[in-house]
């Protein structure tokens, strides 16, 4: 709990010092609990979820960092690997391939990398996975376009 | 270097022991049972008959490792998983790592991290309606260690062994230069971590927690521990985990900064470059250790270690007492027993 909390702590002061270093990320410690963050990443370019701006949610366990965090998409989005209705991430760095040695910041650009780079073969959204897989990129580029135009797009106005 | 991975010739165990006896750092010695036909997969370290108060009661062994059924991938139920959830809770992963964690607690109840020690006679009757092979090798265990410590079958079991026998090794000699000796190389991998790019804070808080373990094991300051203490805190989640991970990142370090040693071993054992191998098999915990990862923190460090492999083996002419050798330092120290003969 304690070095949970410490190692929070120097993250923190991290992402404060370093706020300018990575414009697509942007990280936020919930005010009264180190344990809860947010994160808001751009969708990467030359990808349909270009343009979209999209919220992941940090639950960080006590184990932390031997454990890793839980994360989700709170924004809804059209990836095989992110769970459609829960927003919950397939990624084995947050799974059995955890390691210290990753920060929260780093979590957030392996998850810009994920979005860029879909795994069809290990899907959490089957439709969008099995799109992929048949080889309709056209269908399936559409689609996670439309989700990103619907629910990831700053409404203008 | 090259010529340490290179299967030395065939040496009688005993005479081969004698000339380990002036190099090696006793306790640092780990038996590792052939995960092939046992229900538990596990290794033993043994603690080697002390030559200087030649008595049986000195020694320990350990177990490794039993790895859980860690064979679900996330996305292996694909849509299996689409039910609705509402909260972190009951997500189709947690449940799954929730699954991982109750086989865990359950395989805790059945043996601490470290084991206390037990004559080599407990593993005799372990087998005793096994393979006579088994038996036999056992009985010359017998003649060159009196005790095995058993370590929890979780995947870390190699880098928990090494930790408590090291550390042992340390409280029982007192052997302040040998301290001197590694914090030196500690810090060399310390500065091997940051060349390599990883962030300070990343691995910080281990490697402190490493030298405080170092420091608290030599008597005479005020947080100096005894023996009984050093096994509590062996069977402590947040001092033991710390530990072991402080070992991977050592061990990851050394792999990368001699990568282009390490690359052709590391192809034998994994698809993806040396950097892949060891975020993949190295940094997380509960990862198994190979002969990459034993060569690795051994070299790292500075310590040598001996690996006695036990499995039902034996050679055509029927004898069991056959090895190959190879070391892990200049000085002979990693000594596997092994069916090719």
């Amino acid at each position: 709990m304690q070095a949970s909390r410490a190692r929070l702590f120097k993250e923190y002061k991290e992402v404060q010092r370093e706020k300018t270093a990575d414009p697509d990320i942007q990280l936020v410690c919930d005010d009264s609990n180190i344990f809860k963050w947010t994160a808001l990443i751009k969708g990467p370019s030359e990808t349909p979820f270009e343009g979209g701006v999209f919220q992941l949610a940090f639950a960080v366990p006590e184990q932390y960092p031997l454990q890793p965090p839980q994360v989700r998409f709170l924004t809804k989005i059209f990836h095989p690997n992110v769970h459609f209705k829960t927003g919950e991430i397939c990624l084995d760095i947050l799974k059995n391939a955890w390691s210290p040695a990753w920060t929260l910041q780093s979590v957030c650009r392996a998850i810009i990398a994920l979005m860029a780079h879909p795994e069809p073969d290990s899907p959490l959204n089957c439709d969008s996975g099995n799109l992929l897989r048949s080889g309709d990129t056209r269908g399936y580029q559409s689609m996670a376009r439309m989700y990103t135009r619907l629910a990831a797009m700053p409404k203008k106005g | 270097m090259e010529e340490n991975f290179q299967p030395s010739d065939q040496m009688e165990p005993l005479s081969e022991s004698d000339r380990l006896e002036q190099t090696c750092i006793e306790g640092a010695y780990l038996l590792q049972v052939s995960r092939s036909f046992f229900p538990w997969k596990n290794g033993l370290l043994l603690h080697r008959m002390s030559s200087l108060l030649n008595e049986k009661s000195k020694f320990h062994s350990i177990p490794i490792s039993r790895r859980m059924q860690n064979q679900e991938e996330c996305g292996a139920g694909g849509g299996a998983t689409s039910c609705e959830f509402e909260d972190w809770g009951s997500f189709g992963d947690e449940a799954i790592i929730q699954q991982k964690s109750e086989i865990s607690a359950d395989e805790a109840q059945k043996i601490p991290f470290v084991a206390d020690k037990e004559p080599i006679s407990a593993l005799a009757a372990e087998y005793q309606s096994g393979s006579p092979i088994l038996l036999e090798k056992i009985k010359i265990l017998g003649e060159q260690y009196a005790a095995i410590r058993r370590t929890r079958g979780d995947g870390n079991c190699f880098f928990r062994s090494f930790m408590f026998s090291y550390l042992e090794h340390i409280l029982d000699s007192q052997d302040q230069a040998e301290v001197d000796r590694i914090k030196a190389k500690v810090e060399e991998c310390r500065k091997t971590l940051q060349s390599l790019g990883y962030t300070d804070f990343t691995f910080e808080d281990f490697f402190a927690l490493f030298l405080e373990q170092l420091d608290s094991v030599l008597q005479g300051n005020e947080s100096s521990i005894s023996h009984d203490e050093l096994i509590i805190r062996s069977r402590d989640q947040s001092i033991s985990d710390y530990v072991v991970m402080f070992f991977r990142f050592v061990t990851a370090g050394e792999i990368r900064k001699r990568s282009e040693f390490f690359e052709p071993f590391v192809m034998g054992l994994s698809n993806g470059t040396v950097e892949q191998f060891c975020k993949s098999a190295v940094e997380p915990m509960g990862e198994e250790s190979d002969h990459v990862h034993i060569t690795a923190l051994s070299d790292a460090l500075g310590v040598p270690i001996r690996v006695v492999y036990l499995d039902r083996s034996s050679c055509d002419t029927g004898g069991v007492s056959a090895t190959m050798t190879f070391s892990t330092q200049n000085k002979c120290n990693c000594w596997f027993w092994t069916s090719e003969c």
